[in-house]
């Protein structure tokens, strides 16, 4: 990373239920996520690669394909900034999280710009 | 004479940490960390102020502390009902890092496909529990059944704050 990259603040959001059978997840995935993050982006001479910005767990409702029902769920988003070369690594780092955490697709805002990340089963897994 | 008692932290999944090898700088930032855990936070909001204080103190992520943290968080997950309590996985998952140190090498030694690993620990994939018996074999193990309310006792965030009260 260049010392004078210029940072980008990212949120992406990580349901706490699985999207097949709405279980919890178990701990070790959030300790996956953690860690695979530290991977990514590690620490350099000038710091790490990632700052944290916040971590909190929010509201949302999303329509169920199947029944067309309105399903209110939770959350947790991560609000981060990275160099905006690094950007790809965390978008290829989700895809990986989509599969870990049985989701369809994992909402990602890049500098309040909103996309959605849809994992293939190439992508592998955290 | 009696001996003293060596000062050890048990993660949710039982793996041992002696409280004595946590660095000079590890050890003012868990009596931090403890400081405000015992306020009962939200499980995200702790994790934000783990990491956040951790990234501010440049601490070393393969150290004692960090891992300490995680299961911190995994036990507020747990309490407040965000978090499945721990199955075989995080067991498996613990009894690798402990012996192995990373999942490639413990994959390499036991034939596993890391792929399949990798299922298994996301949910999508289980072992059987021939498979799982021999697995635990490799790594020194052994399934025991236990009862659910020791279980829920061992992962209480009430249990970590009294296992680290000394550092407090």
């Amino acid at each position: 990373m260049l010392m004078e990259e210029r940072l980008v603040e990212c949120s992406f959001l990580i349901p706490i239920v699985r999207d097949s059978d709405r279980a919890p997840h178990p701990p070790i995935v959030w300790r996956l996520l953690q860690d695979a993050i530290r991977g990514a982006f590690p620490q350099g001479h000038s710091g790490p690669e990632l700052m944290y910005k916040d971590v909190e767990t929010v509201p949302g409702e999303y329509v169920e394909d199947a029944t067309k029902k309105i399903v209110r769920d939770e959350s947790r988003r991560y609000t981060v900034a990275i160099p905006r070369s690094k950007l790809d690594d965390l978008r290829q780092l989700l895809r990986r999280a989509a599969n870990t955490f049985d989701q369809k697709a994992i909402y990602l805002a890049v500098a309040g710009e909103v996309e959605f990340v849809t994992p293939r089963p190439e992508d592998g897994m955290l | 004479m009696k001996k003293s008692e060596q000062p050890i932290y048990r993660t949710i999944t039982g793996r041992a940490i002696d409280l004595s090898k946590l660095t000079r700088d590890e050890r003012p930032f868990i009596a931090h960390v403890v400081g405000f855990y015992k306020k009962s936070l939200e499980w995200s909001k702790f994790s934000g102020l783990w990491v956040k204080e951790f990234e501010k103190r440049s601490l070393e992520a393969k150290g004692i502390a960090y891992r300490i943290c995680q299961d911190l968080e995994a036990r507020l997950g747990i309490a407040q009902g965000k978090v499945a309590a721990p199955d075989y996985r995080d067991y498996l998952a613990d009894l690798i890092d402990e012996r192995y140190g990373s999942r490639y090498k413990f994959c390499k030694d036991t034939g596993i496909d890391p792929g399949h690993l990798s299922r298994i620990f996301a949910s999508r994939s289980d072992l059987s529990l021939d498979a799982l018996v021999k697995l635990l074999h490799r790594l020194g193990a052994a399934l025991v059944v236990q009862p659910e309310a020791d279980l829920k006792a061992n992962a209480s965030p009430e249990e970590a704050s009294r296992a680290l009260a000394g550092l407090a």
